[in-house]
């Protein structure tokens, strides 16, 4: 999609609401949550592309994020937005000069799909990030799994929820520390060096 | 999830100093009006089970007159999370026979030297339960809930916080942002009162990003003719029920209900406990790994970080800027100070840029070419570390 020569990486995030599986609230620390995107927004967008669908309350993070770095970092995110959510997008959206809009099917499900094959079809990403989430957040680690199988994947299991869930079914691929180091910005300096 | 305040007590804890130091915590507690349900005092045989590196701790470690190295597993788990222990001997010269060897760069007290209240002191000071240290960020719309804010705020007193109301105040101008960062400063908890007007406003959407680039907990209580939105979904919601709320109709006289109080207060410590161990992690755990990657010796010593030489001599200190410095309390500056006896001892402040005024880090900036105090943003850790 983009023809500068960075790195892209995937942000695959979400806050588990209590409406919904009760097995992804169970473990969900809305706190690491929170500081487990600064970190790595902060940490990505001067150095990387960073990549991720939007969400309400995760797309206003990365925007203070980017205008707390100052300079013209904000070429560096995509942003990609369903147009099923067209009157509900957050009023941050004008701050990223790069969103994807995808077109809105028959059905909230559909729009979602989508929006993420497109997502993870026309983007090749270094690394992909998974925080917190529920089921898109393990739907995205199965697209991308498939679709860019040589793709490195980071399930932060200290966020609980979505991410908790992949890190222990696939527990033997993964580092311990993505369970218990909440040093975030510390964590991933060290993981995208080592990828 | 609940979250606690852990005081840790490792080593030769079968003594009547630790277990006089337990009482009177639970004293002081008793005494400043906070409630022991939001404190979990640790001991060596339950550690595995209720040790949880994401509430703020900290540990007491108690030598023996004989060699002691118990709960050496226990130790490395607490520094490798930047946790803060203080050993304590009994005999003069005697801290390297009784604490174990993982401890012998840190700084102990002999228990001679000091006194058990004292002790107390010292874990209340680190784990910010002092009340200057507990700030809390109180919005409402006055027309919809100032007897509550009101109530809650006499209430936040009384459970000894330092609450700051503010009714929605500030103009909609350019520097809205700038402001509201500048009154929640130093803040733990913003606690909203979310009446529908008050949702609706573009105040509240404001309040919480910056809440959160801050890493201040929020907590929503929600009215019972409200409904939190997606976008409210990294807040606490506490959810108001008919029965919670003893006149509603009238917005100056309506309170909430006794019980409902206590459960709401109980919520904000744990969410204040949650993100105090958040923010110690942002800068502390963080400056302490990248340290140890870098195969410095620095390590965390009450309420700063120091580097020793070969010899165990301190030569720089490392003091986190939590919240806005000139917060910092009188204690920690009178050590401070002390410190800064020492001729030739390097002095930093490490910070996290994303939660300060521009116009404080200038300050801090101006600090590095006057006052030979140097900063450390976050940022910059890693790069630090290989250049200095």
């Amino acid at each position: 999609m983009d023809d500068r020569k960075l790195d892209n990486i995937f942000l695959s995030a979400s806050i588990p609401i209590a409406e919904r599986d009760s097995k992804y609230i169970e473990s969900c620390d809305i706190t690491a949550i929170r500081d487990a995107v600064i970190a790595l927004a902060s940490l990505t967008i001067r150095d990387y592309r960073l990549i991720w669908g939007g969400h309400p309350a995760i797309t206003p993070i990365i925007s203070r994020v980017i205008k707390m770095l100052g300079g013209v970092v904000s070429e560096h995110v995509i942003l990609y937005q369903s147009n099923w959510f067209t009157n509900q997008f957050p009023k941050e959206n004008k701050d990223f000069p790069k969103i994807v809009f995808t077109e809105k099917k028959d059905t909230l499900e559909e729009s979602l799909l989508e929006m993420r094959n497109k997502m993870i079809g026309e983007n090749v990403f270094k690394a992909a990030f998974f925080i917190g989430g529920m089921e898109g957040v393990e739907l995205e680690f199965s697209l991308l799994k498939k679709k860019q199988p040589l793709c490195r994947t980071f399930p932060i299991a200290s966020t609980g929820a979505a991410a908790k869930l992949l890190f222990e079914r696939h527990k033997s691929d993964y580092d311990e520390e993505l369970e218990y180091n909440l040093a975030y910005m510390s964590l991933f300096r060290k993981l995208l060096r080592d990828i | 999830m609940r979250y606690f305040y852990q005081l840790i007590l490792l080593g030769n804890i079968n003594t009547y100093i630790a277990k006089n130091l337990s009482q009177e915590f639970l004293n002081k507690l008793d005494d400043m009006n906070l409630s022991s349900k939001n404190v979990r005092i640790i001991h060596s045989d339950d550690f595995n089970a209720l040790y949880n590196n994401k509430n703020p701790s900290f540990c007491f470690y108690f030598g023996g007159h004989d060699y002691f190295c118990n709960d050496i597993e226990k130790l490395e788990k607490l520094l490798n999370n930047g946790d803060a222990i203080l050993p304590i001997f009994f005999t003069k010269n005697n801290f390297n026979k009784e604490i174990p060897k993982i401890l012998h760069r840190i700084n102990g007290t002999c228990f001679n030297d000091t006194s058990i209240s004292k002790l107390v002191n010292i874990a209340f000071q680190e784990l910010r339960l002092l009340r200057q240290t507990r700030k809390i960020f109180i919005s409402y719309k006055r027309d919809d809930s100032k007897g509550v804010a009101i109530q809650l705020f006499d209430e936040l007193i009384k459970n000894n916080f330092d609450p700051f109301l503010d009714y929605y105040s500030i103009p909609l101008t350019y520097d809205f942002q700038d402001e509201l960062y500048h009154r929640m400063s130093d803040s733990d908890v913003l606690i909203q009162l979310l009446t529908p007007n008050f949702h609706r406003s573009d105040y509240c959407n404001e309040e919480i990003e910056t809440a959160n680039i801050k890493q201040i907990g929020v907590v929503q209580v929600v009215w019972p003719t409200c409904n939190t939105e997606k976008s409210d979904c990294l807040c606490i919601p506490f959810k108001l029920k008919k029965d919670n709320l003893i006149k509603e109709e009238n917005s100056e006289e309506c309170r909430l209900s006794a019980d409902c109080l206590k459960n709401l207060i109980e919520e904000i410590e744990s969410c204040r406990a949650r993100n105090l161990a958040a923010r110690q992690d942002t800068l502390r755990g963080e400056f302490l790994q990248e340290a140890k990657k870098a195969g410095r010796s620095i390590i965390q010593d009450k309420y700063y970080m120091v580097e020793k030489d070969k010899s165990q001599k301190i030569v720089a200190v490392f003091l986190p800027a939590i919240g806005v410095p000139t917060s910092y309390d009188c204690y920690k500056s009178r050590e401070f100070r002390n410190l800064l006896e020492t001729p030739d001892l390097r002095v930093y402040l490490i910070y996290d840029s994303l939660k300060l005024q521009k116009e404080w880090i200038e300050h801090l900036e101006w600090l590095n070419s006057s006052l030979d105090v140097k900063t450390i943003p976050r940022k910059e850790f890693d790069k630090w570390m290989i250049e200095n």
